[in-house]
């Protein structure tokens, strides 16, 4: 149905209240990320092992003095507390201080990450949406039928399956064996692409280079589906959960007893009642999303922030392991927030 | 208007056939009332459901015909039916605050059925805004429908959800969806049963006031002998699955003829007798997957039961008056 007919003075009351109460929701969200970065703050420095010693720990013929400059020099030699007060003045600038290892502002190395992870993690989402969702549907409305078993049985699969198992599979099959997609890295070389955004797919459709618009879909599309099935797995069974719950109801009689089509009951009077419970589950998803971009980024060497995040904790590269971790606790909670925001549109008795 | 002969519809199970609705003759004139009475899981609302070609999953319709405005539906396909449904025959239901969807605004949901079945597409032929000439007379007409209903300040109440309403005012929602498309035949499935009394009666009254401005057939169904003998011209008794009387609401209640109906009405509380002794009847509806063909279903709570009972299946006879009965009694 073409969208409703409008109730100018209400709706646009409604509109403000909303507006306000959504930087409401962004303020409250200061704390949290101030919090996570405490925590890992301190936590980093418990861990044992030591960047100096890492940085020292090879060459053999070091001296005490030298090693003491170098901790003087990172701000290592003081006192935990002291050294959490200068870092949060400095982040609350904008400075999130300098990475030991790459000699670079960890801004600067997170600014080239974010979008590539952003990029991967949207796709593994819109993967596992496009999926799952026709799953669950048809799974519900074709309960036990052999459709619907195989794929239970195969989200099944896709919730048990590890990523990196999963990852390494699809690049045995598509790359090495039929040699249809590459194995490493977000686009090939020479393909001349401008960057606008850090977006691959969306700077070449932009500069219109279709070159690269092929080449980075291609790089994308095995990380993708190794990052949105498990997604996909769990969204099609609530999708199908929810649907047998809903098409019991008393509203898929009257629609019906309506004259309506059985495929608008299904997609507009059952599936908009059952995306209620599958957009909660989807605001959990996103945790586990973030995560598996560690593992992912990993195996397919994705130039991204999990990858960024690895590679900084194992060279106690503390600034950096700081700047991503703090990245993450924030696109985790606007996640969470785009997902409270969804609900409120999906299902009209909740407001912010 | 209606009418149906011998039809039947059975569950699948796999404890056996389930007869829901068996054999089941019925036939309404054009702005009659019709009030189908009996116990819960008699098969009442199975019956609507049937009539509406949306009988409930795992069930089948075996036999008989439903014939409406001389065509039988049971022969309709499926795109047929559904021009049918919710146009010429609409439905009301039991419990209003489940049966609207909760996501999508009340007055949406009136306008829905006028647009699929296009009823203002002719106000708005040609031109450029064609598509909003016609929401816009869409929407007019759903204010209309639910000033009709009875829902005060509809230009507001459009935009509200259906947990912004009370439960009459769902009802009467539901009410103004099956008047959307001036329906012939209201089929109404215990309209008032989940609501409080003193709506009851409001609702009550708006359907007879359909019933009177727009010479709207009804069939009503309840399990409330009260309602039925003030609301409706003709009653139907029904038992597990079977019509065991049928006739004028006048000569069911003062003269019932069949047992069951007999021992129903005894066991109605009055109003303004002083220590009165209520009597139920003994027994419970049986099970309806172990009962056996040709038999009536009533015979093990009958008191006045006999052998000739077990033997034929009986048939609904005229005792005169167009009041029919199915019984051995008067066979």
């Amino acid at each position: 149905m073409p969208c409703a007919a409008s109730n100018p003075t209400r709706t646009k009351g409604v509109r403000i209240l909303r507006t306000a109460k959504i930087i409401q929701r962004i303020l409250a969200t200061v704390p949290i990320v101030l919090g996570v970065v405490i925590l890992v703050f301190v936590f980093m420095r418990f861990i044992p092992g030591d960047p100096v010693d890492l940085m020292m720990g090879q060459s053999g013929n070091v001296s005490r003095q030298e090693i003491a400059d170098l901790r003087a020099q990172f701000n290592l030699d003081a006192p935990v507390y002291v050294q959490l007060y200068d870092y949060l003045g400095k982040a609350v600038q904008g400075n999130l201080g300098e990475s030991y290892m790459e000699k670079r502002p960890v801004i600067d190395l997170i600014g080239q990450a974010l979008p590539a992870t952003l990029e991967l993690s949207l796709m593994a989402i819109l993967f596992a949406l496009i999926v799952a969702i026709p799953i669950g549907v048809y799974s519900a409305v074709k309960q036990n039928s052999i459709l619907d078993r195989a794929s239970m049985g195969i989200s099944f699969l896709g919730v048990s399956m590890p990523g990196f198992w999963l990852g390494i599979l699809l690049m045995l099959i598509f790359s090495v064996k039929l040699g249809i997609a590459p194995t490493q890295g977000r686009i090939a070389y020479g393909t001349g692409l401008v960057k606008v955004t850090g977006f691959y797919v969306f700077d070449s459709i932009l500069t219109g280079n279709w070159a690269a618009l092929r080449s980075s879909l291609a790089h994308l599309i095995l990380p993708a589906i190794t990052l949105g099935s498990p997604t996909a797995a769990v969204v099609a069974r609530v999708v199908r959960s929810s649907m047998l719950e809903v098409m019991r109801q008393d509203y898929i009689v009257l629609a019906r007893a309506k004259g309506l089509r059985e495929f608008r009951v299904v997609v507009r009077h059952a599936l908009r009642n059952a995306l209620i419970p599958t957009v909660t589950v989807l605001g959990t998803e996103v945790g586990a999303l973030l995560g598996g971009n560690m593992i992912v980024e990993t195996v397919f060497g994705w130039p991204g922030l999990g990858r960024l995040a690895v590679t900084a904790i194992f060279n106690r590269d503390y600034p950096l392991v700081q700047g991503v971790v703090m990245f993450y606790a924030l696109v985790f909670v606007m996640a969470n927030l785009g997902v409270d925001i969804l609900y409120t549109y999906l299902n009209p008795k909740i407001s912010l | 208007m209606l009418a149906i002969e011998q039809l039947t519809m059975i569950y699948e199970t796999k404890r056996g056939r389930v007869k829901a609705v068996n054999k089941v003759d019925l036939s309404l004139g054009t702005g009659e009332i019709l009030g189908l009475v009996g116990e819960s899981g008699c098969g009442k609302s199975a019956t609507l459901l049937t009539i509406l070609g949306l009988v409930p999953y795992p069930g089948k319709v075996t036999g008989g015909r439903i014939i409406f405005q001389g065509e039988d539906l049971l022969q309709k396909t499926p795109a047929e039916l559904r021009k049918i449904r919710g146009k010429e025959i609409a439905m009301i239901f039991q419990d209003p605050m489940t049966t609207l969807n909760p996501v999508f605004k009340v007055g949406e949901q009136i306008r829905e059925s006028l647009q699929i079945h296009g009823l203002m597409n002719e106000q708005a032929e040609g031109g450029w805004f064609k598509g909003r000439k016609r929401k816009e007379s869409e929407v007019d007409r759903v204010y209309q429908l639910m000033r009709e209903v009875g829902i005060p300040s509809p230009e507001k109440r459009y935009f509200e959800y259906p947990f912004q309403f009370s439960g009459g005012m769902q009802q009467r929602a539901i009410i103004a969806i099956a008047l959307a498309c001036s329906a012939q035949l209201l089929l109404a499935d215990e309209p008032t049963t989940a609501l409080d009394v003193t709506i009851q009666a409001q609702i009550l009254e708006l359907l007879a006031k359909i019933n009177r401005e727009r010479e709207t057939a009804m069939v009503l169904v309840t399990h409330n002998l009260a309602m039925a003998a003030e609301f409706c011209q003709r009653i139907a008794v029904m038992y597990a699955g079977e019509i065991v009387e049928q006739g004028p609401t006048d000569e069911v209640l003062e003269k019932p003829k069949h047992p069951y109906t007999q021992g129903l009405l005894r066991s109605i509380p009055r109003i303004g007798k002083v220590k009165q002794k209520l009597e139920p009847i003994p027994g419970t509806v049986p099970d309806l997957a172990s009962l056996e063909d040709g038999t009536c279903p009533f015979y093990p709570r009958c008191a006045q039961a006999q052998p000739a009972c077990l033997e034929d299946e009986c048939t609904l006879e005229d005792v005169g008056g167009g009041h029919w009965v199915k019984c051995a009694l008067y066979n």
